[in-house]
Order: structure tokens, then sequence, then C-alpha cells
């Protein structure tokens, strides 16, 4: 597979603060790469190197085979962290000149324009002020600007914020269906949830560096001691055996237990079998959150933040 | 280049279409025509209030002469100077007039007595104020004094010096054996006109010149400053909009200021067109207006501009429109807010108004030396250069070797500015120290 984005030694600093440190990174052409970590931790500092609006002062950025970020413009899609479209100019208007921007004719952009603007409901307000929108809406027709050019890949920067449930799944089929298209798709977030129903691969990032990076599957089974959650009725004993289970919760008709290392979940089910009878057995994945929280290696009231910050 | 243009067509579109650039365009020519008209009205309008003043005329001789020289009345046709001869009511009054009418009894008088007695009067407002003549201010002697409020009013102040001159005059030459006829005959005032010779012409100018100018140097300096700090305000609002991070992303950043600067100049360009047809029909009607209106579109229709003179105006025009522009654009990128820019517009306003006040240097000595050195340099040239060549065309290569500077200055200018742009775009917090914003031009 391609490289459609690679980070060789990248970092930046400002005065005091090292705000991304030595990072490393590659996304594959067509994956769905989700950068996470709390606020603070760098996300923001890395993609606005990454889209030339700030000069690293070490390291090396290629996307899509370029290192020369004037030629590889037209082919980016960017999301800022901070919104801002031209308030005082029309919904169409705006939209055209974005694309023309990137060397889209004006024709065409005008007929993808309205494609998209109808995809979001937004056909009626095609030549009203940006002004008029409300935040939802101005914030999805900056959306449509990110990839009214049809780029290769997008950047995005928290892009699920300021959407109400009903947009954010919008957001998120569209998304998944331009990956389908064969768009990479890159974006930060600190909500681990829809990273986790969204993402390929993932990098996560602490105080300007890389504390994690890989394949979602991977991360998850690599650094994962998912527990396993148990409704049963009967008498349980078997979580006792430390041979077995290494930790475990039980509340009479409800058990966790955390299988002790090397023990497979079918071992747990087949002891679990024979003394209860089971009503529902379930392996649980360790959520990135827990991940994100062990790697860090975080403890006390800083954990108790990163863990409100990462919810 | 391509999507320098792109940005210059949308940016031009979003400037000429705002609400406050049409007003402004319409609204400008009225304050122009208000400027020039209004003191052609005002000078209808006697604002003066009619008042008596008092003579104390020790010659004797001058009274009637300053009566029958100072006919003016107010709208109301009240004489303004109702002039009374102090010494001869109040002579009166001591049953002595006799003495003074043959002008022997004048040198008893207490000049000090009569002012302290006047003084009160005309502080109160009963009197305009008086006039002290004495005896032998007819053959050059002691000075004339006047007294009022208000002295301030030197057109005043000369007219009754020329009128108690030429009374005094008058009647040193009625002193000898001169006829009336005669008098009347030496007393005729002589005319005197310019002419202004230009390749190899001579053609009368009545102050065209001096007025065409200072119109085009009015135009560019009011053009300048409303539409650079227009062109302050709307970078100023891309940075806390936030839309810098996108364009930046789409564009590069030499273009996106050169988008906006051809954008700038357009949308003057386009001013400008549009008030110079104003212009040409506002002249065209006021010739049917009355009174000193029509003088003055006739005074201003006098004028014949050399083509020269238009095609530097415009070189100057658009090379200065850029200098400057680029330096009110890099104030919009470095500061946060409205307040900050005010502050900081200041010092980049400064040149253009000096410039403005050289205008009249140029005017008086348009070869001097001292004009020829300010009409080179980047800051002053858009502007003492179109006087010069109203006033008397330059020598080719002086207008050259100033373009040729301005145009070194402006790229100088957008050289600084484009880094300025670019890392002012994207700080938000703290306006940079002049330090910092020379790591600033040297980063980008």
């Amino acid at each position: 597979m391609n490289e459609a984005l690679k980070l060789e030694g990248v970092s930046k600093s400002y005065a005091e603060v090292k705000a991304v440190q030595h990072l490393d990174l590659v996304v594959n052409q067509g994956a769905v790469y989700g950068l996470l970590g709390p606020n603070g931790a760098g996300k923001t500092t890395a993609i606005r190197m990454i889209m030339d609006i700030i000069k690293p002062d070490t390291g090396q950025i290629t996307l899509l085979g370029e290192t020369d970020p004037e030629v590889r413009r037209n082919r980016i899609g960017y999301l800022p962290e901070e919104r801002g479209i031209y308030r005082k100019m029309k919904v169409k208007e705006l939209l055209v000149y974005l694309a023309q921007l990137r060397d889209v004719s004006a024709g065409e952009a005008s007929q993808r324009a309205d494609r998209w603007l109808e995809r979001f409901s937004l056909t009626q307000r095609a030549n009203d002020k940006v002004e008029a929108l409300s935040k939802g809406n101005a914030q999805k027709v900056q959306f449509i600007g990110t990839v009214l050019h049809e780029p290769e890949a997008v950047i995005l920067d928290e892009p699920f914020s300021g959407f109400d449930p009903v947009n954010v799944d919008l957001v998120k089929n569209i998304l998944l269906e331009l990956r389908d298209g064969g768009m990479t798709i890159i974006f930060s977030t600190h909500q681990m949830e829809t990273v986790e129903k969204l993402c390929d691969s993932i990098c996560l990032m602490h105080n300007g560096a890389k504390v994690l990076e890989g394949p979602l599957a991977k991360v998850k089974a690599e650094r994962g001691s998912g527990s396993i959650q148990i409704e049963y009725d009967g008498r349980a004993t078997f979580h006792q055996d430390s041979s077995l289970v290494r930790r475990f919760d039980d509340s009479g008709r409800f058990l966790e237990v955390v299988p002790t290392e090397g023990v497979s979940p079918q071992q747990i089910l087949s002891r679990a079998q024979s003394e209860i009878e089971i009503r529902r057995f379930q392996v649980m994945e360790p959520s990135l959150q827990q991940i994100f929280l062990e790697t860090v290696g975080v403890v006390g009231e800083e954990r108790a933040r990163l863990s409100a910050e990462v919810q | 280049m391509g999507k320098m243009l792109i940005v210059a067509k949308q940016e031009y579109l979003n400037r000429v279409r705002n609400r406050g650039f049409v007003i402004g365009m319409i609204l400008f020519p009225i304050l122009i025509a208000a400027l020039m008209f209004l003191p052609a009205l005002l000078m209808n309008v006697d604002v003066e209030q009619a008042a008596t003043y008092q003579v104390i005329d020790q010659t004797g001789q001058l009274f009637d002469d300053l009566v029958e020289a100072l006919p003016d009345t107010n709208e109301v046709g009240e004489r303004l100077y109702d002039l009374e001869d102090y010494l001869a009511s109040s002579g009166a009054a001591h049953g002595d007039s006799g003495s003074r009418t043959n002008g022997s009894g004048a040198g008893t008088v207490d000049i000090d007595a009569i002012v302290a007695e006047l003084t009160p009067a005309v502080e109160e407002g009963e009197i305009g104020g008086f006039f002290v003549i004495p005896e032998d201010y007819i053959d050059g002697g002691s000075a004339a004094s006047f007294y009022a409020r208000n002295v301030s009013d030197d057109m005043r102040n000369r007219r009754f010096r020329r009128i108690l001159d030429q009374a005094a005059r008058q009647v040193r030459i009625s002193r000898s054996d001169l006829s009336t006829e005669q008098i009347a005959e030496l007393m005729v005032p002589t005319q005197f006109s310019t002419f202004r010779v230009r390749s190899g012409e001579a053609e009368e100018d009545e102050g065209q010149t001096f007025i065409l100018a200072y119109v085009f140097s009015m135009i560019f300096y009011m053009m300048l400053i409303y539409n650079g700090i227009a062109a302050m305000r709307a970078v100023l609002e891309e940075k806390t909009a936030r839309t810098a991070e996108l364009m930046i992303s789409s564009v590069r950043p030499t273009h996106l200021l050169g988008g906006k600067l051809i954008a700038i100049v357009g949308a003057a360009l386009t001013q400008l067109a549009v008030w110079f047809i104003s212009g040409i029909l506002l002249v065209q009607q006021g010739k049917s207006l009355p009174g000193q209106i029509s003088d003055i579109t006739q005074l201003i229709e006098a004028v014949s501009v050399p083509p020269m003179v238009f095609v530097i105006f415009f070189v100057f025009f658009v090379l200065g429109f850029l200098f400057y522009s680029g330096l009110f654009v890099s104030v919009g990128a470095m500061v946060n807010s409205e307040t900050e820019a005010q502050n900081l517009q200041t010092p980049v306003m400064m040149p253009i108004i000096a410039a403005f006040l050289m205008m009249f240097l140029a005017i008086r000595s348009p070869d001097g030396m001292v004009t020829t050195i300010l009409s080179m340099i980047p800051l002053f040239s858009p502007i003492l250069m179109t006087v010069r060549a109203c006033v008397v065309m330059p020598p080719m290569w002086q207008v050259a070797l100033s373009a040729a500077i301005l145009f070194v200055g402006v790229m100088g200018s957008i050289w600084i500015s484009a880094r300025v742009f670019r890392v002012g775009l994207l700080m938000h917090g703290k306006k940079p120290s002049l330090p910092e914003l020379m790591r600033w031009i040297r980063y980008a």
C-alpha cells in the first residue's frame, strides 16, 4: 500500500513549550486515521505543520508523495480547528470561490456545490449570506468547502465538534463514503468513541509526543487486557482460581472477570459452564480510553482530569 | 498567478458590493463639492453684526472719507461699520465744536482718557470698536490704532489699513493744486494678471493650476487613507473571523496578499472613475447654477490638463496605492483588535499627511532642491510628483527615476508585508514587539 502521509522526526517548539516532539507517522492511502489525545497534546500543531501553515523546526513531512507544499495544495482538503468562513459572502458563492482556489472551474464547482448542498439539506440557503446561517449550518458549509474540490486526502481538525448527534452521524457516513471512494481521511479528535467506530489506524499523542500508533485492532489486541462479563444463575466459584482469573467483581448475578495472562476467554467459558447457568457471556474489548490512560501511565488527579477530557 | 486573480476578483466584488463602500463613494464627491463651494457660499452670507465704531479723528480731516470708503451693509441693509465721529459728538456736548472743524483744538485731546472710557463699551458690545487716528497720521507720523474685541480678522484689518492709508494720501494730494478730476485719475487702481508659460504657449491662469494640484493631492490623500484603512480592517477581520487559516491552506500567502492588493487598487480606481465622471457632470451642470458656484465651475472648466499630467497621476496613484496598502495590510495582520489597529495605523498615516503638507512647498517651489529630493522618496513621491507635474512639469528623467524608486519601494513594501501577513494572520494574542516583528520578517 502507498503512503498518503509520512512524518519523519517532526518537532516544533514555541518559546519554552515543546508543542510537538520528534513525531514519526505513517498513514496509508485510503485509510481513516485518527490523531488522538487530550487538549494540548499537540494535535493541532501537528496538523498545521502537515498543512504547511506553520513550519516545523526540524523533520520532514511527505504528503501524497510530495515534500513541497505548493504542489500538493489542490489535492488536499482541510478543515481547521478554528472554523471561519467569509460571513458576508453568499453560501454558494463562497463554496464556488473555495473550489476555484483549488483550481476547479467555476461551472464544475457550481454543479458540485448544488449536489452537496442538497445532501446537507441546505439547497434553500444557497443564496443566503453565511452570517445568516446557524452555527451548525455554517459548519456544514465549511465541511462542504473541505471536500468540494474532491481532494485525494482530507485533514480534519476536530470535525465533529459543533454538530448535533444527527449531523455527527451524517458527517460520519459521508466520511465513510468518501473513504470507499479512495479518499484518505486524517482527523483529530478527543472523542474516543468516534475513533473506535470510524478509524482503521490511530496515533495517540500526549504532551507533544506520540505514545502509541498502529491499526486500531492491533493496538487493542496488544495493549488490551479485556475483561469478560457474565450474567448467570447459580453459584460461581471458578473466579476465585487465581490461575484462571486475575481480577474479579462479583455481584451475585453479574460477574466481571479479568483473565490471568495466557488464559483465553474460551477456557473461562468452559469452566463457567460447568458451574453456573449462563444467560450472557461477553468478551469486553478494552476501551481506547483505558488503553490511553494506561499507556500514558498517569495516576491520581492527573488521571481523573485526562479521563474526563478524553470521554 | 491564476489563484491571485481569483482572490483579486472575489475580494474586489466583496469590497465593491459592501454598503459602506457604495455610500462612501456617493458621499465623497458631495463632501469635496461642499469643501470647494462652501467657502464661496459662506462668503455670500455675511455673518457680521452691524455695529457702531467710534473714530477719534485727531486730524479732523479723515472721517468723511472713511464713511464713504466703508459702505458695507449686512443682509438686512444696516451699515456694518456705522462710524461716529467721537470728537465731533463729544465736542458738541462740551459746546466747543467750532474749534474742531478748523483743527485747532485737536491737540488738547486726552487719548488715554478716551481709551479708558471706550474700552468698557467695546467689551460689553455697546460699540464694535474704535479707531484712534493721531494728529500727525496724514504725513506718515505715528500709527493709527484700531481697538476691538476681535482683531484676528486679518482681511478686515488689512482693509481698514488700506482705506486709512488711501484717505491720508488723498488729503496729501488735495493739498496740491490738482483738480478733482486729476486726483480721481491719480487714484485709479491698476490690474494684474498671471500667464502660465508651458510648451511654447502662454495661457492665463487665475489659480486653476493651484486648484488642480490641490484636488489631485486631496483625492490621493483621502482615498489612500479611506481605502488603506478599509483594507487593514478586512485583514483584521480575516484574522478575527478565523478565515485566514483556511485561506492560507488554499493559496500561497503572497498570492493571497497580492490578490488583496490588486482588489484594493481596483476598488480605488472604480471610485476614481465614478468620481471623474460625476465631476465632469458637475462642472457641466454647475455653470447654470447661480453666483459664485458658476464662477468656480467656469474656473475649473478653464483648466487645461495636459495628458502627461494624467499619465503621471495614474502611474503614481497605482504605485503609491500598492506601496501604502502593503503597509496598511501589515498593520492589519499584526494586531488583534480595532483599538490596537488605530494606534498602529498612525505611523503609517503620518507620511501621507506629511506629503500632503509638503504639497504647499512643492507648489511654491516645484523645481527647488528640497522638493526634488523629497519627490524621490517613495513615502512622499506619489503626492509630490503629481503636484509638480501639475505646477511645472519636471524633467522626464526625474519622473522616471522617482517612479523607479517608488516601484522598488512597492516591491519592498510587498515583500515585508507578505512576511508579516503570513505570520501575523495566524498569531493571536499579544501584539508583536519590534524585535519580534523583525523575526517574523526574517522567518517567513
